[in-house]
């Protein structure tokens, strides 16, 4: 079997893989030991896999701290294992946007989920998922909460998507204006998506639209994006699309054992 | 990641890190010295012809910003009331002399007694050199030149108003310095400075060969001597230097990597991060080579001097720099020279604090990729103010692009 770890901003996910089959996956918060968390989540990938450390054949890690972690292996970046592992399970996909904590990838792949084109938000937090959870933080909201309240509403009160710490500011005062807070939760997902849109402009988006990472549980924002993009696929019902880059190493993890089958895994 | 060791750079280098080392203590030593702008400044040569040293601001930002001190000198400038965005290589000057330590690189630049301006560059950086007239209280001397928007189709009149406003600067550098630039003095300085342009062009079109024998931080480098020292036999020598060992390495089939290792020729479109060029190993150790950037092939060294008519050439130096023609202009030679450069990527920089440079960046890297179906990839920065970057961002987004180039 084969492993890809994503080591990400928010949270660290590992997936195992044989035959194009997921055997099993393990999701933990970052935190601030990846070290710790890319090996939690690595071993508990492999219990649910009921697997072995010493059947792994080859390991790929990614995400921000594909270089730190010692499991060994290959550091590939996320955009090219997002683009391959949405490839995998969505085959027509062309455009990519996978929405994380910490940055928002816009792909745009060929066929096989080779890389053609990319562009990421700038230095920013106002187009990531961080944005939306610093407000739902500070409104004492949790994330889950925060989107079902803005799927509910019928209107949106426009947020500036310029800075997170405008946009809080922003929210308060309409808030101590006894605007609807429903309205303006909404217009904060609105917001974000138009900054999501604006960047997937860059590449002239091509159908068809596959969106992923954290952002993609988010059903409000996935409503705000159809709105200005058109059709939207998700990945397949069952699987968690935070889960997409981390696909992606483990394949590219197999295709490289398979043509340098002595370079790849270090792991005992 | 750490980058790797960098490989054994072109032996001129060390020539060239000598004659910085000399130009400070020039600059220190020297009487009179003048602060000129570096942007492709008429007034080098005629500084050269009467005697006066000058020194650069913005090189010395360039300095600062390799020896990590730049992101000091912004924050000082910035207590001082120069917005974030104003050009990084303005703040660190102010900020090194509004704040200037015990010991600033090189020793510093010391305090002018004459400021030598031309428009031929940033518009704000008349306000710049608005600040240091009124720091110091010296005289400026401003040539100013209408914006060629299109060289082919130059006014013919341009050419009269440019040489006036020259004509007008040595008149008045004659004044107020109580100097005589003779004619001979000018000429020789002009001719002196065609010798650095022609061997530049030349090792230009060296860098054409696979493998590249030089790369964008040699180039980098080089820079140092058109920008300068043109107009002195010091720069001639240098520049020769230069040339010759290129025109060797190239006959030899000597690369910055070997003919077998280089992979891929990229493009840089503008200015390089000063206080990172060691990033470029990172390329390096990939199979990445820069041929050229916008920044090393356009903006000097581009004009033919004629030492029998000094004022014109000098004219037709200021008005030729990329910085004063129109971006459709700048993008033709991009993918010109995209071509005879056989480049298949393109890595820009939309530079926070250079709108000059950055302007048109996106819709050149569009239509570079567009016209020529090669990869592209932006990198939103910093030139000088280092504060502005992150590595794990930037590195993350040329992982990327590598990964892409395969």
């Amino acid at each position: 079997m084969f492993a890809g770890v994503d080591i990400g901003s928010t949270s660290t996910k590992a997936v195992l893989m044989s035959d194009s089959r997921i055997l099993g996956y393990h999701i933990v918060p970052s935190g601030s030991n990846f070290r710790q968390s890319s090996q939690v989540a690595l071993d508990e990938a492999i219990k649910k896999a009921n697997g072995d450390s010493r059947d792994i054949a080859g390991i790929v890690t990614t995400g921000y701290g594909r270089y730190i972690t010692e499991m060994g292996g290959e550091a590939i970046t996320e955009i090219t294992c997002a683009a391959r592992g949405a490839s995998f399970l969505c085959p027509g996909a062309r455009t990519i946007l996978d929405i994380g904590g910490q940055d928002t990838k816009a792909i745009k792949i060929g066929k096989g989920g080779r890389v053609l084109d990319f562009a990421l938000n700038d230095k920013c937090a106002a187009g990531t998922g961080r944005f939306l959870e610093r407000i739902a933080t500070s409104l004492g909201l949790g994330l889950d909460e925060f989107a079902t309240l803005a799927v509910g509403s019928m209107t949106k009160l426009p947020i500036s998507s310029t800075c997170t710490v405008f946009a809080e500011t922003e929210v308060i005062s309409r808030i101590s204006n006894g605007e609807s807070l429903e309205g303006i939760v909404r217009g904060l997902h609105s917001a974000l998506a138009g900054r999501i849109y604006g960047l997937a402009r860059r590449l002239k988006i091509q159908e068809e639209v596959l969106v992923c990472g954290g952002g993609a549980l988010n059903a409000s924002l996935i409503r705000e994006l159809g709105d200005l993009i058109g059709d939207i696929t998700l990945p397949p019902s069952g699987t968690d699309p935070r889960l997409v880059p981390a696909i992606g190493a483990a394949l590219i993890a197999k295709e490289h054992y398979v043509s340098h089958p002595l370079k790849t895994s270090n792991l005992p | 990641m750490a980058e790797k060791k960098r490989r054994e750079r072109p032996a001129f280098n060390t020539d060239i890190a000598a004659a910085i080392g000399k130009h400070y203590k020039d600059v220190q030593a020297n009487k009179p010295m003048a602060y000129a702008l570096m942007s492709p400044n008429p007034l080098v040569e005629v500084a050269y012809a009467a005697g006066i040293q000058p020194a650069f601001p913005e090189n010395y930002a360039c300095t600062c910003a390799a020896r990590h001190v730049s992101g000091g000198y912004c924050e000082t400038a910035e207590a001082y009331n120069y917005a974030p965005d104003v050009c990084s290589y303005c703040r660190n000057h102010l900020g090194y002399i509004y704040g200037s330590g015990e010991s600033p690189p090189m020793g510093g630049i010391g305090e002018p007694d004459l400021l030598l301006l031309t428009s031929c560059a940033c518009t704000h950086y008349f306000k710049w050199w608005d600040a240091l007239h009124e720091i110091y209280g010296k005289p400026l001397i401003f040539v100013n030149t209408p914006r060629v928007m299109e060289p082919q189709s130059e006014p013919v009149f341009y050419m009269g108003y440019a040489m006036r406003e020259i004509e007008q600067a040595i008149a008045d550098i004659n004044k107020v310095m109580g100097v005589k630039i003779t004619n001979d003095k000018l000429s020789q300085a002009v001719r002196l400075s065609g010798e650095v342009v022609d061997y530049w062009q030349k090792i230009l079109e060296l860098n054409k060969a696979v493998p590249c024998p030089m790369d964008l931080t040699d180039l980098s480098n080089a820079l140092f001597v058109l920008i300068v020292l043109v107009g002195t036999q010091e720069g001639v020598d240098l520049m020769k230097k230069v040339y010759d060992e290129t025109k060797q390495r190239v006959a030899e089939g000597k690369g910055v990597l070997s003919k077998e290792e280089e992979k891929h020729r990229l493009l840089w479109i503008n200015i390089p991060f000063w206080y990172k060029l060691g990033m470029f190993g990172r390329f390096e150790d990939r199979g990445c080579v820069f041929p050229f950037s916008d920044y090393t092939q356009y903006i000097w060294g581009t004009t033919r001097m004629d030492s029998s008519k000094p004022i014109e050439s000098l004219a037709r130096k200021a008005l030729e720099g990329e910085l004063n023609t129109s971006v459709d202009n700048q993008i033709d030679k991009l993918l010109k020279d995209i071509k005879e450069y056989r480049v298949d990527g393109v890595i820009a920089h939309s530079n926070r604090s250079c709108r000059i440079l950055s302007v048109g960046v996106l819709d050149a890297v569009r239509i570079i990729r567009e016209t020529l179906d090669i990869p592209t990839l932006v990198l939103d920065c910093d030139h000088t103010d280092e504060r502005v970057y992150s590595d794990a961002d930037i590195m993350n987004r040329i992982d990327g692009f590598l990964e892409m180039l395969g």
